[in-house]
């Protein structure tokens, strides 16, 4: 496993949407490093001609498509840092809404 | 004091209040910081509504017997932090579904206990709380993620609790500690409620101090649920009717290459464990199981790759924390830098293992190697009924030595994560010391053969 380039690096914690400071940054990224160059049996393995597992899920049954009791719309909002009008309430994605 | 012992008890006259008062001494300023949440008078209220039930003739199989639950097992009104900053006063609005059985067969439900981060470590100290030490040595980690499952079961203050097994959660600080504990087949326990780490691996497991009580909890708690998807759709079968049925007849597989791997003093606790699966009528062979030594890299590949994945719903809007940005986005960054530095590390690495151009050779690459380490499990059970192999390489290690290597710290999984690859069933029994500290065997079955391996821990607990 290639160590992580600045670039990788960088884009990689704003896919994350992860906030890191100066000093975290250095340490995370050397941390990685040392685990991708940890891990690269993986690379090598004989692997190529097998499918992947991604579950290993057995005897399983979908139940009928048919609505039951859920959680509570007012608990679900319960735990949430900002509600109003059976709402989940988010900064603006544009940048500072009007209001807020 | 056994599930079974307090059932006596009880049957005997005892109240269920009393025998809380009882555990919550023992208890005390919990020294070893095995809860993070531990509300005396909550307990004690439902002691009496117990001892209620009970006066009016309801039958409770565990007859209020407390049961510890690890802190990322949803709970109705109590907080489930998960170890995480990000969810320090979240109040869960349900019950996970082995909660909701708990409650049903009568368990007192005793506190929420310490973990790693969201699940996220071997040792317990990467809770935002502050770590759990090990009651046989407070100098000591206790193992993780469940490590305050593991410690307030090694420290007698209950019999049983629960703990959720990724890569070896349960297994793992089983064998630290020096108690018993079985992580199921995956698909036996409803997941539901049991915040997500990594969904494919996730499994909720018991704690015992005895073998008894490892199946009188999991005869309450294993069995299809249509809250899981996926759920196996087929009845448990009973571990408490198995108790007393041994090992006779039954084909042991000893993984000698991971006895190879291990401190020589753990591998010889383990041949002594060996021994006492043949004196019991077991015969022993010697296997190998091919791919072993890729389990570790697609472990670190796969499971932080669903941890990104299911982590992204902690995003200031849902659960729990906000902090405030400019904008959306910043919102997002900002919140989510309050996530400890474990699980920064696995969210980050695990969108590597899953961004364009990279996740053919990473993701993809070890979710075919977990086809291969799957396959060679198949091929290996057509010749034995369970594996036997060390549960850790080594004993214990202490608190601090690996925070700051996580190559080192990821290392202590080496023998638990193949069988959460696969979905096996998988224990831990303590089988012997080293320099005071316990030493675990672990048992691998086959699928949904849970209960041959209560049959073999039992053995060994003899």
């Amino acid at each position: 496993m290639d160590a992580i380039d600045d670039a990788t690096f960088e884009r990689m914690l704003d896919l994350a949407a992860v906030a890191v400071s100066d000093d975290e940054r250095e340490s995370l990224r050397r941390d990685l490093g040392r685990v991708l160059e940890s891990i690269t049996a993986i690379a090598d393995a004989p692997v190529d001609d097998l499918p992947p597992t991604y579950g290993v899920s057995t005897g399983t049954r979908t139940r009928a498509d048919e609505p039951v009791p859920s959680l509570d719309r007012a608990e679900a909002l319960a735990g949430a840092p900002q509600s109003a009008d059976d709402h989940f309430v988010m900064p603006s994605a544009m940048g500072r809404s009007k209001d807020s | 004091m056994t599930i079974a012992e307090h059932i006596a008890a009880v049957a005997g006259g005892a109240s269920v209040r009393e025998r809380a008062e009882a555990a919550l001494d023992r208890v005390g300023d919990d020294p070893h910081r095995a809860f993070l949440s531990l509300d005396r008078d909550w307990i004690l209220a439902d002691a009496e509504q117990l001892d209620a039930r009970l006066a009016a003739g309801e039958s409770l199989p565990l007859a209020g017997a407390p049961i510890a639950i690890k802190d990322n097992l949803c709970q109705r009104g109590t907080r489930t932090t998960c170890g995480s900053r990000l969810l320090e006063d979240w109040v869960a609005p349900y019950d996970a579904t082995v909660v909701e059985r708990l409650r049903a067969a009568g368990a007192l439900l005793f506190g929420k206990t310490n973990l790693d981060e969201f699940a996220m470590g071997s040792s317990t100290e990467n809770s935002a709380f502050g770590p759990t030490s090990n009651p046989r040595d407070p100098s000591r980690v206790p193992g993780g993620s469940s490590g305050g499952s593991a410690a307030t079961v090694a420290a007698g203050h209950v019999a049983a609790s629960l703990g959720s097994d990724t890569g070896g959660s349960v297994r793992q600080p089983a064998a630290y500690c020096g108690v018993h504990a079985l992580k199921p087949t995956y698909g036996r326990v409803s997941r539901r409620g049991l915040v997500a780490f990594a969904s494919s691996l996730d499994q909720v497991g018991p704690f015992g101090a005895t073998v008894a009580d490892i199946a009188q909890v999991y005869d309450v708690i294993a069995g299809p649920d249509a809250g899981d998807a996926t759920s196996a759709d087929q009845p448990a079968p009973s571990a408490m009717e198995v108790l007393g049925a041994g090992v006779a007849g039954l084909r042991i597989g000893v993984v000698r290459s991971c006895l190879e791997q291990a401190d020589a003093p753990v591998a010889a606790a383990v041949e002594g464990a060996a021994e006492r699966l043949e004196s019991a009528g077991a015969t022993l062979v010697d296997v190998g199981v091919e791919h072993l030594d890729l389990a570790l890299s697609a472990y670190y590949l796969i499971a932080p790759a669903e941890a990104a994945s299911n982590l992204s719903r902690f995003d200031g809007a849902r659960y729990g924390l906000r902090v405030e940005g400019r904008d959306l986005a910043e919102t997002y960054r900002a919140t989510r830098a309050r996530f400890g530095r474990e699980v920064i590390r696995r969210i980050v690495l695990g969108t590597y293992a899953l961004s364009e151009g990279y996740a053919d050779e990473a993701y993809v690459r070890a979710s075919r190697a977990r086809t291969a380490i799957c396959r060679a499990f198949d091929s290996v059970f057509e010749g034995v009924d369970l594996l036997l192999l060390p549960t850790a390489p080594t004993v214990a290690f202490a608190l601090g030595e690996k925070t700051d290597d996580p190559v080192a710290m990821y290392a202590a999984d080496v023998f638990t994560v193949p069988a959460s690859l696969a979905g096996l069933p998988a224990s831990s029994s303590p089988v012997g010391e080293v320099d005071g500290l316990p030493v675990g065997a672990q048992l691998i079955g086959r699928r949904f053969e849970d209960t041959t391996l209560v049959r073999a821990m039992e053995v060994l607990s003899s």
